[in-house]
């Protein structure tokens, strides 16, 4: 059933793609992000400073841009210089992450900070093995299809595996396998997900004719490491916190 | 009589070795380490926002570790 419904939303899409003759090569198109916390049943043990974090998340925007094959998402820069509490710094920070993805060259990119040094990690380009459903809902006049996925990581720190289920909602009838927080990799233009059930980013606008730029590229600073390379920095940065006087 | 007298002395010498040997103790503040304290705030981060990663949590640890360290107080025992 789920190859199915795969299958025919890949000929959606394609049949989309087609019909979209009159588009220059050079086009690229803008979705503006916002993110909140849901309130789930769930019971926190610090409702205030869950408020605080949803007030803070509810503060950001963020920006997809993308083409027929690369993309670039990132916070928009509106730094709040009244409010310097540790709690606004970190989800500011948390926010601060871009992503970059190239389908010809099947490259994705995270660019992400541990002690003041800027790395590009290498992810994997089909981080998310995605389940289809038949779920489907309108978003902003475009019907969407549910996605979930299912996957574990291994805290070194910790001593434990844990477990995320990113659930998202993309449109087919934007052929573009991209999306916000690389939550991508779909035959359809994510416009709702969630990574780890709390923290979700839906789009408010969709602009199909945006001029803010005019190239999307590869980023250039920073160093770039494996997903295993950078584990090891952070192992290795975490006994250099603890060790500092 | 003779026995309470000499109960009465031991009681009193004893007494003063055991003032004699007191150490006092001024505790001004006692707090917990900032590893201690960051890995807490880190829990209840984590508990709001929900599932973290272990690279997130650990830029949310360094984060709040640098926060302690810029806060903490010299804590001390004094010895009288």
């Amino acid at each position: 059933m789920n190859k199915i419904i795969i299958s025919f939303l890949t000929f959606m899409s394609l049949n989309s793609f087609a019909q979209q003759k009159n588009e220059s090569k050079n086009d690229i198109f803008k979705v503006i992000y916002k993110s909140s916390l849901y309130k789930d049943s769930e019971s926190v043990k610090d409702s205030k400073l869950r408020d605080k974090i949803t007030q803070y998340q509810e503060s950001f925007e963020f920006e997809l841009f993308f083409d027929k094959t690369k993309s670039i998402y990132r916070l928009v820069d509106n730094i709040n210089l009244d409010d310097q509490s540790i709690e606004y710094q970190i989800t500011r920070g948390l926010s601060n992450e871009l992503y970059y993805k190239d389908l010809l060259k099947k490259e994705k990119i995270k660019q992400t900070t541990s002690l003041d040094e800027l790395f590009n990690v290498v992810k994997s380009f089909e981080q998310y093995k995605w389940v289809v459903s038949s779920e489907t809902k309108v978003i902003d006049g475009y019907t969407c299809y549910k996605a979930t996925c299912h996957y574990e990581e291994y805290d070194d720190n910790r001593k434990m595996s844990l477990s995320f289920n990113p659930v998202v909602w993309f449109a087919p009838s934007l052929p573009y396998s991209f999306g916000p927080m690389g939550l991508d990799g779909l035959p359809g233009l994510v416009l709702e997900g969630t990574f780890n059930g709390r923290v979700y980013f839906y789009a408010t606008s969709i602009d199909l004719n945006d001029k803010t730029l005019t190239k999307i590229e590869r980023p250039v600073h920073g160093k770039y490491v494996t997903e295993e390379d950078f584990r090891k920095v952070l192992a290795e940065n975490y006994k250099k916190m603890n060790e500092m006087r | 009589m003779k026995k309470l007298f000499f109960s009465a002395v031991a009681l009193v010498a004893f007494s003063s070795v055991s003032i004699a040997n007191t150490i006092d103790l001024e505790e001004i503040e006692v707090t917990p380490t900032c590893a201690t304290q960051a890995a807490m705030d880190t829990d209840n981060y984590e508990q709001a926002y929900g599932c973290l990663s272990s690279e997130v949590r650990a830029f949310i640890y360094q984060a709040y570790l640098n926060y302690c360290r810029s806060l903490t107080k010299t804590v001390r025992l004094i010895e009288g």
